[in-house]
C-alpha cells in the first residue's frame, strides 16, 4: 500500500512537472516571437541637403517667442513640409514652476515672421493623460518620423528636481496643429526616472527613430534612445559612463555608417571641453568619449555636419582667466571632420565684458534695449516703448540679489533641405531667439 | 505580513484597514486618484514582487505560515544579488548597461528559459512562476515598459529582499547567542 501511494505521488509529481514545462515552453515561444519587435540598428539615414537657391549671403534674426514677463527656455525647431519652421520651448513664471507649459510658434520664411505662441502641452493635461502626478514640465524636442509624422518629446517630473524626470511623447499627423494624447516612455529600470532630452532626433536606416537623451541621477551619462514607428522604445544605447559626466548628446550623421556625437561636459576638470565619440559601423559600437577641444562651460551645445565633412557648432566658448566659464557669449564654431580642431566663425552674442561689473539699473536697461533691437528685425524699427518693454521683461528674468547679467544658452541648430541654417536659443531667459542664415553667408564668414 | 502577525491585530481589523486603504487609493485629489501620486513615484511593480506580496497575503488569509520558506529565501537572495549588481551598472557605473539586454535580446530570453526549466527540475515552482509570469507580461505588453527588466525586477523588491534577508540574519545571530548563553 505504501509503495503504491509513493508511486502515485511520483506519478503526480511527474505529471505536474511536465505540465509546468509545457506552460513555460509555450510562454517562452511567445517571448521569442516578441523579440522580433526589437530590430537591430544597421546604419543611419543621411539628410539630403540641396545647395541654397539664394546665392546672396543671408543672415537675419527674430524673436520666436512673443510673451512678455515670462521665462522661456530650451527651444528646439523642426522644418515643416511646406517650407515653414515650427519651434517649441518651455515657458512659465520660472524654470521648474508648476505653471510652465510647452509653447510653439511657426516661422514663415516668405513673410519673414513668426506666428503667435500656441500651447502644446500643460502640466494638468499631461498629468491626466499619463494618469500620474506631474510637478513640472521641461525641455521639448521635435523630430520627424519615417512615416512623415512629427513626434514631440518633453521632460516631465513627478517628484524632486530634473534628475527625477522621465520622457513624455506626443505625435502629430498635421505638422503640429493637433497632437495625440501624451504618452509616458519607460527608459530606466530605477523608478523610470532621470531621462532627459535636448538633442535633435534622427532616423536609423530601418526607419526607427533615434533620440539623443541623457541621465543625471547618481551618474551623468549620455544615451541614444530608439523608437519604432508606433513610438515603442526598442533600444537604449549608452554613449558614455558616469566617469565623463557627459550630458545632452548631439548626433552628427556623416554617412550611413559614420557618425559623431558631441556632448556637454559637466565634470569637475577645468578648462572643460565638450566630449566627442564616434561610430564607424552605423551605431553598433561607439568609441570611448574623447576631449573634442571645444571649450564648454558646462552648457548645452548644438552641432551639425556640413556637406564637405566639416562640423559647424554653436557653443558658449568664451575663455576668461584660462577657464571656460559662463553663458554670456555664444559663437558659431567650425572644425575639421574629426571634430577636434575648432576655430570661431562668428560671434553671435558677447557680453563677457559686462561680467562682474556693477552696471547700474539705467546702464543695464540701456544695454538690454540695444541688444533687443539688435536681436529682432521688427523690434529694430519699433517704438521706444515697445523695446523698453522687451528689455524690462528680459531684465526681470536676469536680475537677482547678486546683480544683473546676460545669458545666451541652449542652442539648437538645424539645416533644412534647401541648405539654410536655422538656430534657436534662449535669449536672457526671457525670449527664444531665432537666427536664419544660408551657406553663402557662412562661406563669407569663413573667408574672413 | 510578519509585522501584522507580530502586532497581533485582530484579523477583522486588518481586513477592514486594507479595504479602507484600497478605497482611499481611489479617492480623487486634485483631479487624480491618490494612487496616481504613488504610481507617479513608484511606477509599475515587478511580477516577482506582486507574486511575493500575493503569496504572503494568501497565507495570511488562510492563517498559515508560508510552507516554502527555503524557496522564498532563494528568490530573495537572487533578487538582492541581481539588484545589487544590476542597478549600479544600469545607473552609469562603467560602459556596460545590462538594462539594454531587456530590449528583446534573444540570449537573455534563452537564459531565463534555462533558469525557469532548472527551477522546475528542482521543484522551485515559485521561482519558475516569477520568471514565467514576468516573461508573459512582457510578451503581451502588460505595462507601459517594453524592457523585460522592468517586469523582472524593481527597486522595491530589491530593498525588501535585502531587508528581509538582513532581518533573518540578525534573528539567527541573536538566537544562536541566546542558545550559547543558555548552554
Amino acid at each position: 500500500m505504501s509503495d503504491k501511494s509513493t508511486f502515485a505521488g511520483i506519478f503526480r509529481l511527474h505529471h505536474l512537472r511536465l505540465a509546468a514545462v509545457a506552460i513555460v515552453l509555450a510562454v517562452f515561444f511567445l517571448a521569442f516571437y516578441n523579440t522580433r519587435q526589437y530590430p537591430v540598428a544597421r546604419g543611419f539615414q543621411v539628410n539630403e541637403i540641396r545647395d541654397s537657391k539664394n546665392s546672396q549671403p543671408h543672415f537675419e534674426s527674430h524673436f520666436a517667442s512673443s510673451q512678455l514677463h515670462v521665462q522661456a527656455h530650451a527651444a528646439s525647431i523642426v522644418a515643416l513640409k511646406d517650407g515653414r519652421l515650427r519651434a517649441f520651448w518651455f515657458s512659465g513664471s520660472r524654470e521648474g514652476a508648476s505653471d510652465v507649459e510647452i509653447h510653439s510658434a511657426v516661422f514663415d520664411p516668405a513673410a519673414r515672421q513668426w506666428s503667435g505662441e500656441t500651447v502644446v502641452a500643460t502640466r494638468p493635461t499631461t498629468e491626466r493623460a499619463v494618469r500620474r502626478y506631474i510637478s513640472k514640465l521641461g525641455n521639448p524636442v521635435c523630430g520627424r518620423a519615417a512615416d512623415g509624422r512629427l513626434w514631440l518629446f518633453y521632460v516631465t517630473v513627478s517628484v524632486g528636481g530634473w534628475s527625477g524626470s522621465s520622457l513624455t511623447a506626443r505625435v502629430s499627423a498635421d505638422e503640429g496643429n493637433t497632437w495625440s494624447t501624451p504618452r509616458r516612455l519607460v527608459t530606466s529600470p530605477f523608478f523610470n526616472i532621470s531621462t532627459m532630452v535636448k538633442g535633435t532626433p534622427f532616423l536609423f536606416a530601418d526607419g526607427t527613430m533615434g533620440v539623443p537623451v541623457y541621465h543625471e541621477m547618481i551618474n551623468k551619462f549620455a544615451e541614444i534612445l530608439r523608437l519604432d514607428a508606433r513610438g515603442n522604445v526598442v533600444d537604449l544605447q549608452r554613449l558614455s559612463s558616469g566617469k565623463e559626466h557627459a550630458l545632452q548628446p548631439v548626433m552628427l550623421i556623416k554617412s550611413t555608417l559614420e557618425a559623431l556625437v558631441m556632448m556637454r561636459n559637466s565634470g569637475p576638470m577645468k578648462p572643460r571641453h565638450a566630449w566627442i565619440t564616434s561610430t564607424q559601423d552605423g551605431g553598433k559600437s561607439w568609441s570611448k568619449p574623447e576631449d573634442s577641444g571645444l571649450l564648454n562651460p558646462n552648457s548645452a551645445l548644438s552641432a551639425l555636419p556640413l556637406p564637405d565633412g566639416r562640423i559647424l557648432a554653436v557653443a558658449n566658448n568664451q575663455v576668461r582667466q584660462g577657464i571656460s566659464k559662463g553663458r554670456d557669449a555664444l559663437a558659431l564654431m567650425i572644425s575639421g571632420p574629426d571634430g577636434k580642431h575648432w576655430k570661431m566663425v562668428y560671434r553671435l552674442e558677447n557680453h563677457v565684458a559686462a561680467r562682474g561689473m556693477d552696471l547700474g539699473k539705467s546702464m543695464y536697461q540701456h544695454m538690454m534695449v540695444k541688444a533687443a533691437r539688435h536681436s529682432d528685425a521688427t523690434l529694430a524699427t519699433s517704438s521706444e516703448d515697445v523695446v523698453q518693454q522687451y528689455a524690462t521683461s528680459a531684465g526681470s528674468a536676469m536680475c537677482g540679489d547678486d546683480g544683473c547679467g546676460f545669458e545666451f544658452s541652449y542652442p539648437y541648430l538645424i539645416q533644412t533641405k534647401t541648405g539654410d541654417f536655422h538656430l534657436v536659443y534662449t535669449w536672457n531667459r526671457s525670449f527664444i531667439k531665432h537666427i536664419w542664415f544660408n551657406r553663402a553667408w557662412l562661406n563669407q564668414q569663413l573667408q574672413k | 505580513m510578519a509585522l501584522l502577525r507580530a502586532l497581533r491585530l485582530p484579523r477583522r481589523v486588518v481586513w477592514v484597514a486594507m479595504a479602507l486603504a484600497a478605497i482611499g487609493a481611489c479617492i480623487p485629489v486634485g483631479g487624480l486618484p491618490l494612487a496616481a501620486y504613488v504610481r507617479g513615484v513608484l511606477g509599475d511593480l515587478s511580477m516577482p514582487l506582486l507574486i511575493v506580496m500575493g503569496s504572503a497575503l494568501w497565507h495570511y488569509a488562510r492563517d498559515r505560515r508560508q510552507q516554502n520558506l527555503k524557496e522564498r529565501n532563494i528568490l530573495l537572495v537572487i533578487a538582492a544579488l541581481c539588484g545589487l549588481i544590476f542597478y549600479p551598472l544600469a545607473l552609469g557605473v562603467g560602459y556596460t548597461d545590462p538594462y539594454r539586454l531587456g530590449f528583446g535580446n534573444i540570449w537573455f530570453v534563452a537564459l531565463l528559459l534555462a533558469f525557469a526549466l532548472c527551477a522546475i527540475y528542482k521543484n522551485f515552482y515559485l521561482l519558475a512562476s516569477c520568471v514565467m509570469l514576468s516573461v508573459l507580461a512582457w510578451s503581451i505588453h502588460l505595462y507601459e515598459a517594453n524592457n523585460l527588466w522592468n517586469y523582472l525586477l524593481d527597486p522595491l523588491l530589491v530593498i525588501y529582499a535585502v531587508m528581509a534577508l538582513a532581518g533573518q540574519g540578525i534573528v539567527a545571530v541573536w538566537q544562536s547567542r541566546k542558545c550559547a548563553a543558555l548552554d
